[in-house]
């Protein structure tokens, strides 16, 4: 987090120089038979040139979706991106055509998913799919050798050993850390913009989790990309990220700098999750959990979604969405949605410390 | 992988050796084998030579055994029908004629089941994929034999466009092949569809179209090869459908098949030509039920050989 | 978080076509199937003598061959007449019990020795569920149809051995689902529990396994009643089924196939008959799975 104080002389103002990508109130139902699901519902975020952006939320709080949307990969047939704007570079990602849309992907915005056990496909070997990263944005008009060349480069970029090697190697042959580097390298392959990473290392046990995230920031300060973050785990959100935004139930409900909302979470739901976050410093008998549990899609609350999980929650918090407050913090650029910042001097209290 | 291969040829030994027991065991079923074995009418001397050909006057196990040195050698006896004429001589005459109906109704099938299968996955709940259920529920619903003599009077006697009989030309095949090859089409198309939908849902073909793979590369490259995987361990079911298929729809068209033979056997009582063919039958598709499962072991490359 | 509803790719909500609509309703509701199966199998079979216009075995060769009465032939014979001058109608209908009675004899039969044996080797494991399973591949690699010619040859055609072979085609199909599934409640709690108790081998079985399995048996058995009452009459057409003069359905499409120049009739409406009755037996099936088996989908 070093160019935190850089990134704070800029920030009241959203759409300077450096952004690359902003998100206006982006929303994305799922259509099912039996509810309509509002899986994302009127996000806003954007993301500057080189940064780390997090998105932290519990299974089902429209995370995934919501970097699914971004490129145009909703769950199909249910889902469908009902309203907003998806600004990359002065062009809404909305407007484009499916042709237009896969130019875009991979080599532009890239993506890596959770698993890497199901993300490669059993059939091909790993140089296969990989060098298909190449020729699918490129054309064919790579010669055999050169490709070769190149994949066994980008392995090696990845920390693969002897990539001559594994480049005719099948995934099952691989362990799960290796295949997530594999799955890692494809989503470089053509120089992105932005890589999405969806919770890469939540299939990986502890020490290939942190040498994967190490993996990553190195490839960040080498390529300059900008990645967006999701995960569960505040923890490695306070690793990678710079930034981060807290979404509940298809909500972004508090936004702002890591340090900001880690020292001061304002919304009650990110204080809660905070405080469930074991801290090596602070000893605490028993972690902090949430009572309750995310609302079922057909029973969204008409107020703020958290407000039957909340222990502040009053009469208004369950009838009428609260408005976004921002700056209330010493931060700028923090933002949160509860009715409670009404009262500037309100914070949520401990729960363990 | 050795010792995979290994371990299904045994199985499959062991598969070939109840079968002969089993034929061995229904001819004895009868009483006096000889009843089964020859015509009525068989002279005494006659009757002696099976005895002794047979070992019929030794104990049963050993008769077995005398049975199946003399399948070994491939000696199952003379045709009763064709007199003078080796079981095993008949049958395989009639082999290639078999053969070259199943592999054309295998083709009609694949080329059908394949897209229908793939279309309805990717344009599911569609009215394709209604189309493609349809034909599925009536094939899995309607007899061969029953389909046969429609088409034959639909075909030959009214439009006059095929040959109801026989064999000889391309149009003599049309109406069999598709007829054994109908059934197929049912149930090739279902595997199909289940595992195309299962591979259009899975996370390598999302990554796929994270790295911008066109969507019909996806389902035909990224979906389809995996996709395709599982129906493959149904060709050798799939086979000995076909063979099945081909008693009754060569019955129906007079096709000169070994299941039109084993037919005409049937009725004369000709019993060691219907030993023959039982025996011929179940090692072909046993054989082709090995080679698909080791065929199968290179082409997916997960497979373990435990 | 791709588990979550959020992300699962829902499989509904488009709007549907009129086509779909009809065919979900006919999926859903298995009336449509209910209402042919008593019309074309059921009442049939059990008021044969009373609702069939002649006697199915007598015809006079003077009536022989007679179009059905839609068809231009006399208004005496609905369906028409075969070589023989019998009432084509007469004969399905009394043909419908042959077909019941040989797939609830050889279900019966398989059902009950399928399930025996997938018990004992599901429950008891180790060499019985070795040979249980051995034998049970053997037998899924022999064409039922082949062993049907081999029996016909060997000891001639009759009811019982049409019942016999069809048994001893479907018992594995029985035996290895029923493996499976006692397998996996033999894991479970309440097995486990009852072992503790003290409970027989005998007792756990019968009444700690069998009642969770009778939805498979349930569900196998609709599935193959269709299939069993098409090879029935695939044998009988054949000659190695139901002997004549039987109006077994098999039999009088082969009847009527030396005639399908001249009366196409004869071997069409006992293949409509099987066609209407097997069609809604698996459209029955197809619904009873999806109700009480989901899983049993791949069978």
């Amino acid at each position: 987090m070093s160019n935190e104080p850089t990134l704070r002389k800029n920030t009241t103002q959203r759409a300077n120089g450096n952004v690359i990508l902003d998100v206006k109130d982006l929303r994305t139902y799922l259509f099912t038979k039996k509810a309509v699901v509002k899986a994302v519902d009127g996000v806003s975020f954007f993301l500057r040139k080189g940064e780390t952006f997090g998105i932290v939320g519990e299974s089902g709080s429209g995370k995934s979706t919501t970097a699914l949307s971004l490129l145009r990969m909703e769950p199909k047939p249910a889902g469908r991106i009902v309203g907003g704007e998806i600004w990359f570079y002065g062009e809404n990602i909305l407007d484009k055509n499916e042709k237009e849309m896969r130019k875009i992907r991979g080599s532009r915005i890239s993506m890596i998913l959770q698993d890497p056990q199901t993300s490669l496909n059993p059939v091909f070997t790993i140089g296969n799919q990989v060098s298909e990263a190449f020729t699918v944005q490129e054309g064919r008009k790579n010669n055999q050798g050169t490709l070769l060349q190149r994949v066994i480069d980008l392995l090696r970029k990845v920390n693969i050993a002897a990539p001559e090697r594994r480049f005719s190697d099948y995934p099952h042959q691989m362990s799960g850390g290796m295949k997530q580097r594999v799955v890692g390298a494809i989503s470089i392959s053509c120089a992105p913009d932005i890589v999405i990473a969806d919770e890469p290392t939540s299939a990986l046990d502890l020490t290939i989790q942190a040498q994967y995230l190490r993996l990553l920031r190195e490839i960040q300060q080498t390529t300059g990309i900008s990645i967006i973050f999701i995960t569960h785990d505040f923890g490695i959100v306070a690793k990678m990220c710079d930034r981060v935004a807290i979404m509940y139930a298809g909500k972004i409900v508090e936004h702002g700098p890591v340090r900001a909302i880690f020292n001061h979470p304002l919304h009650p739901y990110t204080h809660a999750l905070i405080s469930s976050v074991p801290r090596m410093e602070a000893r605490v008998e028993r972690l902090f959990s949430i009572p309750g549990q995310l609302p079922a899609p057909g029973e969204m609350p008409a107020g703020c979604r958290f407000a039957p999980r909340c222990m502040y929650a009053d009469d208004r918090c369950h009838k009428e969405y609260p408005p976004t407050f921002g700056g209330l913090s010493e931060h700028t650029e923090h933002t949160t949605d509860c009715w409670r910042l009404e009262d500037p001097t309100w914070e949520p209290k401990s729960y363990s410390r | 992988m050795q010792r995979f291969i290994i371990r299904r040829l045994l199985q499959t030994l062991v598969t070939l050796l109840a079968v002969s027991i089993i034929v061995f065991a229904l001819a004895r079923l009868s009483g006096d084998p000889r009843d089964a074995l020859m015509p009525m009418e068989a002279s005494r001397a006659d009757r002696e030579r099976i005895l002794v050909h047979w070992g019929l006057d030794q104990p049963v196990h050993m008769q077995y055994l005398v049975f199946i040195g003399n399948a070994l050698r491939g000696d199952f006896g003379e045709s009763l029908q064709w007199p003078g004429r080796k079981a095993l001589d008949l049958v395989l005459d009639r082999l290639g004629n078999t053969m070259e109906l199943a592999a054309v109704a295998l083709v009609f099938a694949i080329a059908l089941a394949v897209p229908i299968g793939v279309l309805s996955a990717v344009h599911k709940d569609s009215r394709t994929d209604f189309l493609g259920k349809l034909i599925a529920l009536l094939g899995q619903s309607l007899p061969h034999f029953w389909i046969g003599i429609v088409f034959i009077w639909i075909f030959s006697v009214h439009l006059r466009w095929l040959p109801t009989s026989g064999r000889g030309t391309f149009q003599h095949m049309i109406m069999p092949a598709i007829v054994i090859g109908w059934f197929q089409v049912a149930a090739l198309m279902r595997l199909i569809r289940s595992s195309m939908l299962e591979s259009l849902d899975s996370e390598y073909v999302k990554l796929a179209r994270i790295k911008g793979v066109s969507e019909r590369m996806i389902i035909w490259k990224h979906a389809f090869r995996n996709a395709a995987i599982t129906p493959l361990t149904y060709f050798g079911v799939m086979m000995s459908y076909l063979v099945v298929g081909s008693i009754t729809t060569e019955t129906v068209f007079s096709w000169p098949g070994v299941g039109y033979l084993v037919v005409q056997a049937v009725t004369a009582r000709d019993f060691q030509v219907v030993q023959t063919v039982a025996i011929v039958f179940a090692t072909v598709i046993i054989l082709m039920n090995l080679a698909v499962d080791i065929l199968y072991a290179y082409i997916d490359p997960r497979i373990r050989y435990d | 978080m791709s588990k979550a509803v959020a992300t699962q790719p829902l499989q509904t909500g488009k709007p549907r076509s009129v086509s779909r609509l009809w065919w979900r309703k006919l999926r859903e509701l298995p009336l449509v199937s209910i209402i042919i199966l008593l019309i074309v199998l059921v009442i049939p079979a059990l008021l044969a003598e009373v609702i069939a216009p002649h006697n199915p075995f007598e015809g006079s060769l003077g009536k022989r061959l007679q179009a059905p009465a839609f068809f231009g032939g006399p208004s005496e014979h609905l369906l028409g007449t075969d070589h023989q001058g019998r009432d084509i109608l007469s004969r399905i209908i009394y043909g419908s019990r042959i077909s019941i009675a040989v797939a609830a004899a050889g279900i019966l039969i398989a059902g009950i020795l399928g399930t025996l044996l997938g018990l004992m080797a599901g429950y008891f494991r180790g060499w019985i569920d070795a040979l249980v399973m051995r034998l049970v591949d053997i037998t899924l690699s022999i064409p039922a149809i082949l062993v049907a010619l081999v029996v016909a040859a060997a000891i001639g055609a009759r009811f019982s051995s049409v019942v016999f072979i069809i048994a001893l085609v479907l018992w594995a199909v029985y035996a290895r689902q029923i493996r499976g599934e006692t397998l996996k409640w033999s894991q479970s709690d309440f097995v486990a529990r009852a072992r503790v108790a003290g409970a027989s081998h005998f007792r756990i079985l019968t009444r700690h396994i069998l009642p969770n399995v009778t939805n498979t048996l349930i569900v196998l058995a609709t599935l193959q009643v269709g299939f069993v009452i098409v090879f029935e009459a695939s044998l009988s057409f054949l000659g190695v089924g139901i002997p004549r003069p039987n109006p077994a359905w098999g039999l009088m499409i082969a009847d009527g196939r030396k005639y399908v120049m001249s009366a196409w009739w004869i071997s069409f409406f006992p293949g409509l008959a099987i066609m209407l009755t097997v069609l809604s037996l698996n459209m029955l099936g197809d619904w009873l799975r999806d109700r009480l088996d989901p899983k049993l989908r791949q069978v």
